[in-house]
C-alpha cells in the first residue's frame, strides 16, 4: 500500500534514470563472494568406504549331498499320487535307482557349474554320517578362508527334527541316521553357505541359529575360564558369517504338484530361467499369449550366456531385474554382503528372489538367513513378466517361420525411466530404482554410450550419488571400460572417473594396477579434447600421484611432467590450477620426478603462474613450487641454487591480496625451512640477539610485556568466536611481539626506512598524555620508539652481517616469514608463527645448551608464581639475567627439552631457589605481569609438546583437497542463484526492490528541496570515540568505527546491532571504511593505518561477524608524514597519532579498490583477482588524505597533506598519469571529492575551510567558498548538492551548493541540550538526506532534513 | 534231521513301535535304545521249533502310517507277518488295524499267518492299550496275539516262535501240543 502511494508521488522526471540504476543492481559485480571467501579451505570429509568389499571372497568348494534313496519314500511324508517327481529335471523312476541317483548328482553339479564353473565340486550321494563328515572337513581344509557351499537334498529321508538333525543313511541303507546340525557346523566351519531343499527346512535354519548361539556362549566361557575343556581345544569357528537358504518354513511341506519338479527350490536357485518360463506358462496370464506350450519353451533359441540371443537376453533381463529388486529392497550393507561379495552367493540370492516368488504361489515360503524383506510383490516383476511375454509371443513365428528376433525394449525403457528420474533427482528423494540396470547396460555396446552419459549425470548430483553408484557395484565396470579405445567414451569416462576420485581417492591404487593412468595421460595430451575434460583428466592424475609412490612412478614414466608443462598456459583457469597441483604432487617426496622437473625447467615455467589473475591458480603454483623445494633428497650445489631461486620467486608473493595464496606461501616456505634448518637457525639467532641488544636500554621495557599482552586480549575478543585462531592468545601475542618488532625490517627494495626523529615522537607522546587518553598510549609510543630503533639498527647490522649470498636468501626468507607472522589474516599469521617458533626454539636450544640444563624445573616452577613472590634472586655467578622484554617472550616459551637431565623425582610446584633454577626469577616476574591464573600456567606446560610438533614436513593447507571438492560437487547443475525461484534469488530480488524504493523515495524528498538539515533522528553513545562513520546505502544500518572496533547501529530503531573487534594491533587504528556489495550481500571493509585491509561479513544480523579476507593493502607506510597532522589539531582522533592513516575508495562497478595514505603511491587493487594492478606515484612528499574515483572517466582525485589536489588518469603510465595538480589549498586537504556525473567537478576542502571547485580540464579552481576554520571533517551529499563541515570547535555547518548555510548545529536536541563535542567524523547517507556525525565525546548522532516519512 | 525250512517274515507297524528293536533282540540278543528310523532291513536267523529247523528271513520294514501306500514288495514271497503296535500309543494301535486291512487287500486272501504284537509292555506307566483290546482285535482277525518287550529276549523269541507256529498251522501241519504253548 505504501509502495503505491510512493509511486504516485515520485516525480516523472528521472524515472528512466532510476530504472537504469535499478537494473544496474543486477549487473553490478559482487566482490569477495567466491567460494574461496565463503568456504573454509579444507577438503570434504572422507567418505566412509562402504562400497569396497574388504572381505570379497569366492565360493571355492561345493558339497552336493543328495539323500534320495530312489524308490523308497521316507516314512514321514505322505505323497500325493501323482506327485512331483523330477529331480534336477530327471525322473528318478525312469531308470534304475542307482543310475538315477548318479545322473541326478551329475546334473545338479552341472546346474551349479553354470554359476560357478571353477569351484571344486564333490558329490555325496545317499551318504552316511561319516561320508558327510569326511566330505565337509576335507572341503573346508582345502578352502581355507574361502567359502564352502553345502547343498542338501533331503527328498529321500525323513524331515529334519526339532532337535536340529537332518537325516542321512547307514552303510547298508537299512536305516536313516540323524546328522546333527551342530556337527555339520563344526565340519563346515565358516564362512559357508547352506542350501536345504527338503520339507520343514525352516527348522534347520532355526536350529542352526541356536547352535551358533550356543557356540558363542561356549567360546565366552572358554575365554573366561582357561581350565575349561573348550579352552584347550581349537576354538570352534564362529558361525556368524554363514548364509542359509531353505526351501520352506519350519511348518511347511514342499509342493507335490506333479507339474512341478520335486526339487522346485533347487530348480529356482540353479535353473531360474527354465523354471521361471515354465511357471509363467502355468499361470493364467500366459493364456493371453496363445500357442505357447511347455515344449515350445524348451525350444527358445540361443544360449543363456549369449546376450544377443533370445534366451541370453531373457537371462540378462532376469539378472538386471533381480539385482534391481534386491538393491531397492535390501538394506545397503546386506545388499553388499549378499549380492556383491561373492559371485556364486550373489547368483543364488538373485535366484532366491525368484524362488520366493514362485514357491509362495504354492503356499511355500523359502527362508533365508540373513532374512530378506519380502520381494515377491515388487513392481519390477511385472517388467519381467512383460519381457517374458514379449519374448514368448514371438516364439511361434521364430520357430516356425524363422523370422528374426526382435530385441526386448526393456533396457532402453529402463534407461528412459532413469533419465526421467534424473531430471528431478535430489538427494533426499529415494535413489533411482534403475541404477543397477544402468550398470547392467554398461555391458552392452548398444546402450553403453547412453548409459555412461546418464551415469555421469547421476554422479554429478553429488558425493551421495557417487557412493550410491559405487555401492551398486559400478567400479569394476568403469575400470574395465578404460581398456576401451572408443574415443566417444573418453569424455564420459573422464567425467565419471573424476567424480569417483573426488569422492574416494583410494581408487588410485586400482587405477595404477590396471594401467588406468595411461588412459588419462592420453586424454590430457589430446588437444582436441575440451579443456574441461583435460582438467578432469589432470585432476584424476593428480589424485593418482597423491602420496602414492607407485602412482608417481607410473605417471613419471608416462611423461606426466612434460605433458603438464605444456598445458600450463592454457586459457582455462581450472586446468592451469590442476596442472600445477598435479605437478606439485608428482614430485612431492619423489626425487626422480623433481629432477625430471628440473631438466624441463618446470619451476621456471611455473613462475608465470605466480602472477596469474586467478588466486587459486597462484595458490596451486605456490603449492607446486613448495613441494618442489620441499623434497628431502640430498642436496647438491645445483639443487640448492634452484631452491634459492624458487624461494626468492615465492617471496614476491608476500603481499598477495589473497590470504589463501599467502597461507600456501607460508607452507611452501616452511618446506624450505625444513630443508635448510640449520641455516635458518643461525638467522633466527642473529635476529633474536639483535633485538635483545636494543631492547635492554629502554626504560619502558620492563613494563612492556605486561602491557603488550592484552593486544589481543581486548574485551572485544569474546565476541569473535568465529575467528578461532584467537584461542591461543598468549603464544600468539608474545611471538607476535617479537615479529612486530621485526616485521618492519624493510622488505621493499624501493627505499630504506625514513630517518627517525626523536623530537617528533616525544611531542606526540606528550600530546597524547595531555589528552588524558589511557596511560599506556605512552608505552605504545615508546614501543614504537623501540620498534623503530630496532628496525634501524637491526637493518643496518644485518646488512653488515649479510656477506655470503646464501645467507642473504635465508635472511630474506626469514624476513618474509616474520612479515607473514604479522599478517592481518589470522590463519596466515598463525601458520607463519608455527614455522618461526619451531625454528626459534631449535635455534635457542642449540645455541644455549647451558640454559636448558634445568629447564625441567623451569617450566615447572613457572606456575608457582603465586607463592614465589620472594624468589627474585640472582644466582651468584650466573649468566646475566635475561631482560624480560618482548623479545624474551620467545625464550619464555622455551619448552622442555625432549630428554631431561634432571631426575624426575623433584616434586613439581616447589618454589625454586636461585641456585637451583638460575632463570626462574624472570619467569615468575613475567607471569605476574601476565597476570595469569594457575590454569593458564598449566596450559603452558602443555605447550612444549606443541612446540616440538609445530613444524613438520607435512604442514599443509587444505587447498588441494578443497579444490578437489569442485569435482565432488555438481558441475552440470545450474547454480542456485540462477534459479528464478531459489531462496537466494528471491532474497536478492527483495534487496533490489528495497534498493529501488530507497532510491525513489530519497530522490523524491531531495527534489522537493532541502531547506534545513538539523532534525536529530538518532543519538547514542558509541562504545569508543567514533573515528569513521559510514551509512549502509540501503538499509537502516550505520557502521561506526573507533580505534579498533566497529559498532553497528540501526538508526531507525535506535538500537545497537553489533560491536566487534576489528583485530588490528593495538597501536594501529581504523582510518577508513567502505561497504562492499552494498546493493546486495553487504561486506564491510576496514582499513587501518598500518596498511592492513580487513573485510567482514555477517555483522549486524545476530550472527557472528566473520572475516572474509584480509591483506596488507599498503606496505611500508611512512611514519614521518604522521607528524604533519598534529600541526592541524592535536585534539582530533584522526590526526592524534599523526598521518592520514590509510584512505580508500571503492568502485563497485569494477571491483577496484584504491588505497593510499601515508605512502607515496595510490595503489589499486583488483578484488576480483585479489591482486595489485597498479601503483600510481603521487609525486608528492606528503601523505594522501582523501581519495575519490570515477570509473566512467578513469580518474582518481587525491587530496594530500601538503594542500595539493592531484588528478590521475589511471589509463596512463606511471610517469604521465598525473594529469593535473592543484596547489590552491594552503593546508592539509580534508576531503577531495570527484562528482560521479560525466562532467562532475572536483570539490575539495582544506583544514582552513576553503572549499574549492575544480573543473578537471581547467588548471584553476572555478569557484571558492569560505567556510569555517579548523575544519576536521567534510562530506558531500552525492545527490542533494549539500556539504557538511564538522569543526574542532564543536559545531556542524551544512551548506547548499550556493554556499549558503542551511543549518548550524551546536547543541544536542532537547531542553538544555548539551553542547556537541569536537567533530571527529561525519558522513552523508548516499541517498537519504541524512548526516551522521561522530564527535570526540563518544556521541554519534544522525540529522535529517525532515522527520522521516515512514 | 530234516532240511531247514525257509520262511520269510515281514515286521510291519507304525513308526517307532519297536519293530527293529524286536527284530534285533531276536536276532542279536541285544536291545537298541536309539531311534534311527529304518528304511528296510533284512535279517537271517536259524531257529528250531519243535525239532524243526527254520531258516528265517526277517524283513524289518520302515514304519508305516494309515496313508502310506503299502509297498507291493511286502505282499509277495512273505510267509508270515508280525504286526506290531505299541501299548503306549493309541495311534499305533489304530494304524495297525489299517495296515492289516491294506495287507489283506494286497495279498488278496482273507487270512494270512499273522501275529499281532503289543510291544513295549514294560512301560507300565504309559500303557494306554489293555491286553484285552489287543486280544480282541487279534481274535477278530483270526490271528495270534502276544504282548512283548524288546528289552526282554524271551518275549522277542516267543513272538517269532509264535509266527512260525502260525505259518505251520496255515501250512496244515499244526503241532498236536499246540494248546500247551499258549502262555496266556
Amino acid at each position: 500500500m505504501k509502495m503505491d502511494s510512493d509511486l504516485l508521488h515520485s516525480p516523472a522526471v528521472g524515472l528512466a534514470e532510476e530504472e537504469e540504476a535499478d537494473m544496474n543492481d543486477w549487473k553490478l559485480p559482487l566482490a569477495f563472494m567466491k567460494k574461496r571467501h565463503s568456504e573454509k579451505i579444507e577438503g570434504s570429509k572422507a567418505l566412509a568406504q562402504s562400497w569396497r568389499m574388504k572381505d570379497r571372497m569366492k565360493t571355492v568348494s561345493v558339497a552336493l549331498v543328495l539323500c534320495l534313496n530312489v524308490g523308497v519314500d521316507p516314512p514321514d511324508v505322505v505323497k500325493t499320487s501323482p506327485c512331483a517327481r523330477l529331480e534336477c529335471w530327471i525322473d528318478p523312476l525312469s531308470m534304475s535307482p542307482q543310475k538315477a541317483l548318479e545322473t541326478i548328482g551329475a546334473n545338479l553339479q552341472k546346474q551349479y557349474e553354470n554359476w560357478q564353473p571353477r569351484a571344486r565340486y564333490k558329490q555325496s550321494l545317499d551318504p552316511t554320517v561319516d561320508e558327510v563328515k569326511k566330505l565337509c572337513t576335507s572341503l573346508r581344509r582345502n578352502a581355507k578362508e574361502e567359502r564352502v557351499l553345502f547343498h542338501y537334498n533331503g527328498h529321500g529321508v525323513p524331515r529334519p527334527t526339532v532337535n536340529g538333525e537332518i537325516w542321512v543313511f547307514n552303510k547298508n541303507y537299512t536305516q536313516y541316521i540323524p546328522l546333527s546340525i551342530y556337527d555339520l557346523q563344526t565340519w563346515m566351519g565358516s564362512p559357508s553357505i547352506f542350501v536345504y531343499d527338503c520339507s520343514n527346512a525352516g527348522i534347520i535354519v532355526k536350529s542352526f541359529k541356536q547352535f551358533a548361539l550356543q557356540r558363542e556362549q561356549e567360546l565366552e566361557v572358554a575365554a573366561i575360564n582357561p581350565s575349561h575343556p573348550l579352552a584347550q581345544m581349537p576354538l570352534p569357528p564362529s558361525m556368524k558369517n554363514c548364509i542359509q537358504l531353505a526351501a520352506c518354513e519350519a511348518s511347511e511341506l514342499l509342493p507335490m504338484n506333479p507339474d512341478l519338479p520335486a526339487d522346485l527350490f533347487t530348480s529356482c536357485l540353479t535353473t531360474p530361467i527354465k523354471i521361471a518360463l515354465r511357471w509363467f506358462c502355468m499361470q493364467k496370464s500366459a493364456k493371453l499369449v496363445p500357442g505357447v506350450t511347455l515344449d515350445l519353451i524348451e525350444k527358445i533359441p540361443g544360449r543363456l550366456n549369449d546376450r544377443r540371443t533370445p534366451l541370453g537376453e531373457l537371462n540378462w533381463i532376469f539378472t538386471a531385474i533381480t539385482d534391481t529388486i534386491a538393491w531397492n529392497v535390501l538394506p545397503r550393507d546386506l545388499f553388499q554382503k549378499l549380492f556383491r561379495q561373492d559371485l556364486l552367493v550373489a547368483s543364488l540370492f538373485r535366484n532366491f528372489l525368484l524362488a520366493e516368488r514362485i514357491m509362495r504361489s504354492y503356499n511355500c515360503t523359502p527362508v533365508s538367513s540373513p532374512r530378506l524383506p519380502p520381494t515377491y510383490m515388487h513392481a519390477m516383476w511385472q517388467a519381467w513378466d512383460l519381457a517374458v511375454d514379449i519374448c514368448l509371443s514371438q516364439l511361434p513365428t521364430i520357430i516356425e517361420e524363422g523370422t528374426a528376433f526382435r530385441h526386448s525394449p526393456f533396457f532402453a525403457e529402463q534407461l528412459t525411466a532413469f533419465q526421467v528420474w534424473l531430471t528431478m533427482g535430489v538427494e533426499n528423494r529415494n535413489p533411482p530404482e534403475q541404477l543397477p540396470i544402468v550398470l547392467q547396460v554398461l555391458l552392452s555396446q548398444v546402450h553403453r554410450l547412453r548409459a555412461l552419459d546418464l551415469l555421469g549425470r547421476f554422479l554429478d548430483l553429488g558425493p551421495w550419488a557417487v557412493s550410491l553408484a559405487l555401492s551398486v557395484g559400478i567400479f569394476p565396470y568403469v575400470l574395465k571400460l578404460l581398456q576401451s579405445s572408443a574415443r566417444e567414451l573418453r569424455p564420459l569416462l573422464v567425467f565419471i572417473w573424476a567424480k569417483i576420485l573426488a569422492v574416494d581417492s583410494s581408487c588410485q591404487a586400482d587405477l595404477v594396477k590396471d594401467n588406468g593412468h595411461k588412459y588419462f595421460l592420453s586424454v590430457l595430451a589430446d588437444n582436441y579434447m575440451p579443456a574441461e575434460h583435460r582438467t578432469m583428466a589432470v585432476f584424476i592424475l593428480a589424485v593418482i600421484v597423491n602420496n602414492y609412490t607407485t602412482g608417481q612412478e607410473a605417471c613419471l614414466q608416462g611423461n606426466l611432467i612434460a605433458n603438464c608443462l605444456e598445458q600450463l598456459s592454457d586459457p582455462h583457469p581450472l586446468l592451469r590450477q590442476w596442472v600445477a597441483i598435479c605437478l606439485g604432487r608428482i614430485w612431492q617426496n619423489f626425487d626422480p620426478a623433481r629432477w625430471c622437473g628440473v631438466r624441463d625447467s618446470a619451476h621456471e615455467k611455473l613462475y608465470t603462474l605466480l602472477s596469474d589473475p586467478i588466486p587459486e591458480v597462484r595458490c596451486a603454483a605456490v603449492f607446486a613450487l613448495g613441494t618442489f623445494v620441499g623434497n628431502s633428497a640430498e642436496r647438491t650445489d645445483h639443487s640448492t641454487t634452484i631452491d634459492h631461486n624458487v624461494a626468492m620467486m615465492l617471496a614476491q608473493l608476500i603481499n598477495d591480496g589473497s590470504p589463501v595464496v599467502r597461507k600456501e606461501l607460508v607452507v611452501a616456505l616452511s618446506h624450505l625451512v625444513v630443508q635448510y634448518e640449520s641455516n635458518f637457525c643461525t638467522v633466527a639467532l642473529q635476529f633474536i640477539e639483535e633485538e635483545k641488544n636494543y631492547s635492554v636500554p629502554s626504560p619502558a621495557n620492563t613494563a612492556e610485556p605486561g602491557n603488550l599482552t592484552p593486544v589481543r586480549d581486548s574485551p572485544a575478543i569474546p565476541r569473535l568466536r568465529s575467528v578461532n585462531s584467537y584461542t591461543n592468545i598468549r603464544t600468539a601475542t608474545t611471538a607476535r611481539n617479537l615479529n612486530k618488532s621485526l616485521q618492519n625490517l624493510n622488505l621493499n627494495e624501493e627505499g630504506g626506512p625514513a630517518a627517525f626523529s626523536p623530537g617528533n615522537l616525544s611531542t606526540s607522546s606528550s600530546a597524547s598524555s595531555t589528552l588524558g587518553s589511557p596511560d599506556n598510549d605512552e608505552y605504545i609510543l615508546s614501543f614504537e620508539t623501540i620498534d623503530k630503533m630496532r628496525r634501524v639498527s637491526s637493518y643496518s647490522s644485518l646488512n653488515s652481517l649479510i656477506g655470503v649470498s646464501f645467507n642473504s636468501v635465508y635472511t630474506q626468507i626469514w624476513r618474509v616469514l616474520l612479515h607473514l607472522a604479522a599478517d592481518p589474516f589470522p590463519e596466515v599469521s598463525d601458520l607463519a608463527m608455527k614455522v618461526l617458533n619451531s625454528i626459534a626454539y631449535k635455534a635457542t636450544m642449540n645455541a644455549r645448551p647451558q640454559r636448558i640444563l634445568d629447564s625441567g624445573s623451569l617450566t615447572q616452577s613457572a606456575p608457582a608464581s603465586p607463592t614465589s613472590k620472594g624468589t627474585h634472586i640472582h644466582q651468584a655467578g650466573g649468566s646475566p639475567p635475561m631482560p624480560s622484554t618482548s623479545s624474551s617472550s620467545l625464550t619464555n616459551d622455551v619448552p622442555k627439552p625432549p630428554t631431561r637431565e634432571q631426575p624426575a623425582t623433584r616434586p613439581p610446584y616447589t618454589p625454586t631457589l636461585g641456585g637451583q633454577a638460575p632463570h626462574s626469577h624472570q619467569f615468575t616476574r613475567t607471569r605476574k605481569m601476565f597476570d595469569k591464573g594457575p590454569e593458564q600456567a598449566a596450559e603452558d606446560s602443555d605447550e612444549p609438546g606443541g612446540h616440538r610438533n609445530y613444524i613438520s614436513p607435512a604442514l599443509q593447507t587444505g587447498l588441494c583437497d578443497w579444490s578437489a571438492k569442485y569435482f565432488a560437487q555438481p558441475v552440470m547443475k545450474i547454480p542456485e542463484e540462477h534459479d528464478l525461484e531459489s531462496q537466494v534469488r528471491l532474497e536478492r530480488q527483495w534487496r533490489f526492490l528495497r534498493n529501488a524504493r530507497v532510491r525513489r523515495q530519497s530522490r523524491s524528498i531531495i527534489q522537493r528541496g532541502i531547506s534545513r538539515l538539523d532534525d536529530q533522528i538518532f543519538i547514542n553513545r558509541n562504545p569508543g570515540v567514533p573515528s569513521v562513520v559510514k551509512f549502509h546505502p540501503f538499509n537502516t544500518c550505520i557502521a561506526v568505527a573507533d580505534k579498533d572496533s566497529i559498532c553497528f547501529w540501526d538508526w531507525e530503531k535506535g538500537e545497537r546491532l553489533d560491536y566487534f573487534y576489528n583485530g588490528n594491533p593495538r597501536y594501529t587504528r581504523i582510518t577508513s571504511m567502505e561497504y562492499l556489495n552494498g546493493h546486495d550481500c553487504s561486506l564491510l571493509l576496514t582499513a587501518t593505518d598500518d596498511g592492513a585491509l580487513r573485510i567482514w561479513k555477517n555483522f549486524a544480523d545476530q550472527k557472528n561477524p566473520e572475516m572474509v579476507t584480509a591483506w596488507q593493502g599498503l606496505s611500508d607506510m611512512l611514519p614521518t608524514t604522521r607528524g604533519l597532522a598534529r600541526r592541524v589539531s592535536i585534539y582530533l582522533d584522526r590526526s592524534k597519532q599523526g598521518g592520514a592513516g590509510m584512505v580508500v575508495d571503492w568502485e563497485q562497478e569494477t571491483g577496484f579498490l584504491m588505497t593510499s595514505g601515508d605512502v607515496r603511491v595510490v595503489r589499486i587493487w583488483d578484488t576480483d583477482r585479489e591482486m595489485k594492478v597498479q601503483d600510481i606515484p603521487t609525486g608528492a612528499d606528503s601523505c594522501v588524505t582523501s581519495l575519490s574515483c570515477d570509473s566512467q572517466r578513469s580518474l582518481i582525485v587525491a587530496g594530500l597533506g601538503d594542500g595539493s589536489v592531484r588528478v590521475f588518469d589511471r589509463r596512463m603510465g606511471p610517469n604521465e598519469c598525473r594529469v593535473m595538480t592543484y596547489r590552491e589549498h594552503g593546508a592539509w586537504v580534508v576531503k577531495a571529492h570527484l562528482q560521479k556525473e560525466t562532467d562532475g567537478h572536483i570539490i575539495s576542502v582544506s583544514v582552513n575551510g576553503d572549499v574549492r571547485f575544480f573543473e578537471p580540464r581547467m588548471p584553476e579552481s572555478i569557484n571558492v567558498l569560505q567556510t569555517v576554520k579548523g575544519l576536521t571533517a567534510l562530506d558531500i551529499h552525492p545527490q542533494a548538492n549539500l556539504f557538511a563541515c564538522g569543526s574542532m570547535n564543536q559545531f556542524i555547518a551544512v551548506y547548499n551548493a550556493n554556499g549558503d548555510v542551511i543549518s548550524n548545529i551546536k547543541y544536542y536536541d532537547g531542553f538544555m541540550g548539551q553542547r556537541i563535542g569536537a567533530i571527529s567524523c561525519l558522513a552523508f547517507h548516499p541517498h537519504w538526506p541524512h548526516l551522521a556525525v561522530g564527535s570526540n565525546d563518544y556521541y554519534m548522532s544522525i540529522y535529517s532534513a525532515e522527520k522521516r516519512l515512514r | 534231521m530234516p532240511q531247514p525250512k525257509y520262511r520269510k517274515i515281514a515286521v510291519i507297524g507304525y513308526r517307532s513301535v519297536g519293530k527293529s528293536s524286536l527284530t534285533i533282540q531276536f536276532v542279536e540278543g541285544q536291545f537298541v535304545d536309539s531311534y534311527d528310523p529304518t528304511i528296510e532291513n533284512t535279517f537271517n536267523k536259524m531257529v528250531s521249533v519243535n525239532g524243526q529247523d527254520f531258516n528265517l528271513q526277517l524283513v524289518d520294514t520302515a514304519g508305516q502310517d494309515e496313508y502310506s501306500i503299502f509297498p507291493q514288495s511286502h505282499s509277495m514271497d512273505i510267509h508270515g507277518y508280525v504286526l506290531v503296535y505299541s501299548v503306549t500309543s493309541m495311534k499305533s494301535f489304530e494304524v495297525v488295524q489299517v495296515l492289516h486291512d491294506k495287507l489283506l487287500d494286497m495279498v488278496g486272501k482273507i487270512q494270512v499267518p499273522t501275529v499281532l504284537v503289543g510291544n513295549k509292555k514294560d512301560l507300565h506307566m504309559e500303557r494306554v492299550i489293555k491286553p484285552e483290546e489287543g486280544k480282541k482285535l487279534a481274535d477278530s482277525w483270526g490271528a495270534a496275539f502276544m504282548e512283548s518287550s524288546a528289552k526282554e529276549n524271551e518275549t522277542a523269541v516267543e513272538v517269532f516262535k509264535r509266527i512260525i507256529l502260525e505259518m505251520e498251522k496255515a501250512d496244515g501241519n499244526a503241532p498236536p501240543e499246540e494248546k500247551k504253548c499258549i502262555v496266556m
